[in-house]
């Protein structure tokens, strides 16, 4: 008896030519599209019984042209042969990519400032991020256009004023890259307590309205919450915010803002035990038809070491893979 | 959408330096599909 071994890139482009199969309507438009795709190419073309021999899993033989063929049409839908060939993880699906933008919570110089010395305050950790990512995602795909955008962060008073911070923060510059259908990746970094990006990005995922407070502030149905103090949760309008009570605290550490997140009502509650803090970080991807949409938010929101960065408020910067604004920052 | 946790462990006085810190991933889930539902309608 025959027993056929599958392999997983088998696997995969079985799957990807069926939902483009699906998307298409069926197999015989499917190989209209992928042969119009090759037109100008060199005319590469795959037949459509073999397309469909595909969709069902089949082990089919493959030709150097056909491969190619296929290649030059799964590309710009994110599922180009190397994504396939690949041990699938969310970095490596950046490779089909051609830009990505990194949205970061900044600050405005603070009133204390010299007048004339006009900072950007951004996180040292968000920048450790943000030099991360841009390193892993451009050893993936070298010679990816990076772009990073601040987001103002908002304060509770303005917030107060705003009647709806949803269409009003929606208005801001940075907002319009996430919604102009041409960006290929966005990642954001940060909670939304500190990036307010991250917000819009979590909401547009999981398709509700951002910067909305549920009805009941103890409860959610939301797959993710953050478990917020009383304060925290009146100054910060979310759609995944609720209020939870923290446990008791020594006099010696400071009440927290964040203190738990749920994540499908599993509780990962920030806490000290020993000498030891149990903190943690939510990562949420979602591959969408604009490309990957990647949050990367922790949740106690420390700030250890704040890094005085010399960005001025421009609406984009477009960073080479490996030179870049990241190297005009110092630490203070 | 996947959805990951990430747990940091750290020693409290010298998390400052980010130094003497185990990360670990407690849990990878995933809901309803990696695709958005806007992926197909391209």
């Amino acid at each position: 008896m025959d027993i056929e071994v599958r392999t997983e890139f088998q696997k995969r482009l079985h799957e990807a030519v069926a939902h483009e199969a699906e998307a298409a309507g069926s197999y015989h438009r499917l190989a209209t599209a992928v042969n119009l795709a090759n037109e100008r190419m060199g005319g590469r073309t795959i037949e459509r019984r073999k397309l469909a021999r595909i969709g069902r899993g089949d082990n089919v033989p493959l030709t150097y042209a056909e491969i190619e063929a296929l290649d030059i049409f799964l590309k710009p839908k994110g599922r180009g042969l190397t994504t396939l060939l690949e041990r699938p993880t969310i970095l490596r699906s950046f490779v089909d990519q051609d830009r990505v933008s990194l949205f970061i919570g900044a600050k405005a110089y603070r009133e204390d400032d010299p007048p004339h010395y006009e900072s950007t305050y951004v996180s040292g950790w968000d920048v450790r991020s943000l030099a991360f990512m841009e390193r892993a995602i451009g050893a993936a795909r070298p010679g990816i256009r990076f772009g990073v955008e601040e987001v103002f962060l908002r304060s509770a008073d303005e917030l107060a004023r705003m009647r709806d911070p949803g269409v009003e923060i929606a208005r801001e510059a940075w907002n319009e890259i996430m919604t102009d259908g041409q960006t290929s990746a966005i990642v954001t970094i940060g909670t939304q307590r500190a990036c307010h990006a991250t917000e819009v990005c979590l909401a547009t995922m999981l398709g509700v309205a951002p910067f909305k407070r549920g009805a009941d502030p103890r409860l959610s149905s939301s797959p993710v919450q953050f478990v917020w103090s009383c304060d925290e949760y009146d100054r910060l309008p979310s759609s995944f915010a609720v209020i939870g009570q923290q446990r008791e605290i020594s006099p010696s550490e400071r009440p927290r803002k964040t203190i738990a997140l749920k994540v499908l009502n599993k509780t990962f509650e920030v806490r000290a035990e020993g000498d030891l803090m149990y903190d943690f970080g939510l990562i949420a991807a979602q591959r969408r038809r604009t490309g990957i949409w990647l949050v990367i938010a922790g949740l106690s929101g420390r700030r250890p070491t704040r890094r005085r960065c010399s960005w001025r408020r421009s609406p984009r910067m477009f960073l080479g893979p490996t030179r870049g604004g990241l190297r005009r920052c110092s630490s203070r | 959408m996947l959805l990951a946790v990430i747990e940091a462990q750290l020693k409290r006085d010298v998390n400052r330096r980010g130094d003497n810190r185990e990360v670990k991933t407690q849990k990878v889930a995933l809901v309803d599909k990696w695709e958005a539902p806007d992926f197909a309608r391209r």
